[in-house]
């Protein structure tokens, strides 16, 4: 409805293009509608597209619903200002869980509140790194539940700003360690179009949340300029040693469909998940091409042993494998070279081995 | 060894061989149970609870799982990790409903992920001694490695072509330096089809005193081309090779490998010898080339004081896989004025000798020129 002849007189309730007048405990309040301003980045825009449906899901609750909800909201306190902690409404508690729960892809409405409130902890990591090339933070314990890290990140700042905690976006809501690794890299790039840049100062904030119940932790706040060096140790905060996807070449001998290897300390260490498709090829192995830059993390041909088997539609055939990568010519291959076993096309090699000096 | 402490699919006590460092873990142990308790149904993943493990979780590793049928354990292999420190977890994969009695072997080694400025070193391979027969089949692949601790050994035949069923077989006999006598294992071995059920037959050796003795070869198995029947297992040493004890009377001495100089064709890989029963008999286990010299000189790093100079003759074979002959070498041992070295002579009339001893002589007081 349009309030006229004006909203600055008493009594008048309404909204007229970008102002709305109400009237609580006898007193006008004029408010101004919020437009969104910033990157409205993917996360952002779930959270903005269910506010309304959810906000608007509340009326429909049943008064037993909505009288646990208001039991609920009397326990959970809201932002804190000038050290006194605000109280939320049953209200914007249940609209507070419910997109955070959207933000973790939980379609379906909360209508009944959690049992209790859950305590959920803080993101601890031991070091971190925001250079041109990462932006990481290692030591991330694996939190107890089903907890997701939500990471909240600033555009490059100025070396002298001391607070832009507000032009934060959020660039990844549902991370979980791996490994007690937090890699943001190229969650960064792919939110804010580009890589951060040495000597901006970069606004970081992270937190816990719980999937099920919508609550969130303590969010943790950490700002540092960008530079090569990991902010504790200062050393270059290198890589994993792993051959993924990403390391395959793209061509017409890519008959790995998915490849996850790493290698780890002990008498060195190698892992492995990976599946292959052999279809099109007439030789008794799993084959792509690696990049240079992916064969150079070891430096020298190499050779593994790894279980495996063939897929459900061939019966499960037993097989174990040699797994290798070697240089030949200008390419550089990654194998699984079937080892024994009754052969099948497309299966799956995995398993724990030692990495040994290659062999035929 | 470490026994579990429960599990979530109504087995038994399960018993585990171990070793455990900071950043690897070998089991071995297999284990049966019955896919119709109620425990086994609730479970999606199998699970076994043990006492504190030297890791607090692991990457995938590897095992193998099997259903018994009519003729013989029908299997495949399974993931299995280390969840956390107290819990092994293994895949179910459930794929023969109508075959109650199940069985898991797990020879595995299990590693961690998530190191950063990792520095890759490689070890060395080597190519364990098989037997090769009509009985057997050819050997495809063999591999073996071992250290101190634990070892790897992996192996395939193009076919395994067993004349009768449930014979027996001895599949390894290793003569290499370096292959642990000490491990001592019931083994699975995977062979070929047998019901049209998924999987392979699995049939069980008993890995001991380096051989591989396989039994209970399924009399239905089908032995069409294609299949490649394996063995691939992580398995735990019992620590039996090195140093011995102190035990009264016996003299232990070990050399690791040397070449003589700069001859190089003339060098030893390894030499582990035992003076025993007052230094009377001298028991050798050592691989030798004496290409280039009859007579070779190496040092011994360490002998026990009051070790007399002593000089014994061992029977060897040649150290060539495919080559059946043998020699005798002489072995005198020099402690005279101080001295610590070792003289192998070659004693045939091939003037070229690579060799693998395994023998017990009489002990002769060395006599000097």
């Amino acid at each position: 409805m349009i309030a006229l002849p004006s909203i600055a007189f008493g009594g008048f309730s309404g909204s007229a293009k970008g102002v709305t007048a109400r009237q609580v405990g006898g007193r006008s309040i004029l408010s101004l509608k919020c437009y969104p301003t910033g990157y409205a980045t993917a996360a952002q825009l779930v959270r903005r597209g269910a506010l309304s449906k959810i906000s608007k899901a509340y009326k429909n609750l049943s008064p037993e619903e909505m009288m646990a909800w208001e039991n609920l909201a009397e326990h959970t306190a809201g932002s804190s200002v000038f050290g006194q902690k605000a109280k939320l409404s049953a209200h914007n508690l249940f609209v507070r869980l419910n997109t955070n729960r959207a933000y973790c892809g939980e379609g379906e409405l909360l209508s009944t509140p959690p049992a209790s409130l859950v305590a959920i902890p803080a993101v601890d990591f031991t070091d971190f790194c925001i250079s041109e090339n990462c932006v990481m933070f290692i030591g991330v314990p694996d939190p107890e539940g089903e907890l997701k890290l939500v990471a909240k990140m600033s555009d490059g700042q100025s070396s002298g700003v001391s607070n832009a905690w507000g032009k934060t976006v959020i660039i990844s809501p549902d991370k979980v360690p791996d490994w007690g690794e937090i890699d943001l890299t190229d969650a960064f790039k792919a939110v804010l179009g580009h890589s951060p840049i040495n000597g901006q100062k970069y606004f970081v904030e992270l937190y816990w949340i719980d999937p099920v119940t919508g609550f969130t932790g303590v969010p943790v706040q950490v700002s540092w300029i960008c530079q090569d060096g990991s902010a504790h140790t200062g050393r270059a905060m290198a890589k994993r040693t792993t051959f993924k996807n990403s390391d395959i070449v793209d061509d017409d001998q890519k008959f790995i469909t998915d490849l996850d290897v790493e290698f780890a300390q002990g008498s060195t260490i190698i892992t492995g998940d990976i599946k292959y498709d052999a279809t099109k090829h007439n030789v008794q192995e799993g084959l792509c091409h690696i990049t240079k830059e992916a064969y150079d993390r070891i430096g020298s041909n190499f050779c593994s042993f790894m279980l495996g088997r063939s897929n459900a539609n061939a019966g499960y055939m037993p097989h174990f494998f040699r797994t290798y990568a070697y240089k030949m010519g200008s390419e550089y291959r990654f194998v699984c070279a079937k080892g024994g076993g009754l052969w099948d096309k497309i299966g799956e090699v995995f398993g724990t081995s030692l990495t040994f000096e290659f062999v035929n | 060894m470490i026994q579990s402490t429960g599990n979530n699919f109504g087995a038994g006590v399960i018993t585990f061989k171990d070793y455990q460092s900071e950043h690897e873990i070998v089991l071995n142990g297999s284990f049966e149970y019955l896919d119709t308790t109620d425990a086994y149904k609730k479970a999606d993943v199998l699970e076994i609870y043990l006492p504190d493990l030297s890791l607090s979780r692991s990457a995938i590793s590897g095992c193998y799982c099997a259903a018994k049928g009519p003729y013989a354990w029908m299997g495949t292999t399974a993931k299995c990790w280390i969840k956390n420190r107290n819990t092994l977890c293994i895949e179910k994969l459930d794929v023969w409903t109508d075959r109650p009695e199940r069985k898991i072997w797990i020879f595995a080694l299990f590693g961690l992920r998530g190191f950063h400025d990792l520095q890759v070193t490689l070890e060395t391979l080597k190519t364990p001694q098989l037997a090769q027969s009509e009985l057997l089949g050819y050997v495809q692949k063999k591999y073996f490695y071992a250290n101190e601790h634990f070892m790897l050994l992996a192996f395939s035949f193009s076919e395994l072509t067993f004349s009768k069923p449930y014979e027996k077989v001895d599949l390894i006999t290793n003569a290499d330096e370096d292959f642990p006598d000490d491990v001592d294992a019931v083994v699975p071995f995977v062979t070929c089809q047998c019901d049209n059920k998924p999987g392979c037959a699995i049939i069980e050796g008993r890995f001991k005193d380096s051989a591989l003795l396989l039994s209970g070869v399924p009399e239905a198995m089908s032995y069409g081309t294609g299949y490649v029947p394996f063995f691939y297992a992580w398995l735990v040493r019992d620590g039996g090779s090195g140093p011995a004890p102190d035990v009264d009377g016996r003299i232990r001495i070990l050399v690791t490998s040397q070449i003589q100089g700069s001859v190089r064709y003339t060098y030893i890989y390894k030499v582990d010898m035992d003076l025993v029963d007052g230094r009377v008999i001298l028991n050798g286990r050592m691989t030798f080339n004496l290409n280039s010299n009859r007579e070779a000189y190496f040092t011994v790093p360490s002998i026990p004081d009051g070790t007399p100079s002593c000089d014994a003759f061992l029977l060897a074979k040649n150290g060539n896989e495919d080559i059946l002959s043998f020699g005798l070498v002489e072995v005198s041992l020099n402690t005279q004025l101080g001295a610590k070295s070792i003289k192998l002579t070659n004693v045939n009339n091939e003037p070229y000798f690579y060799g693998i001893a395994k023998d017990t002589g009489v002990c002769a007081t060395l006599e000097f020129e």
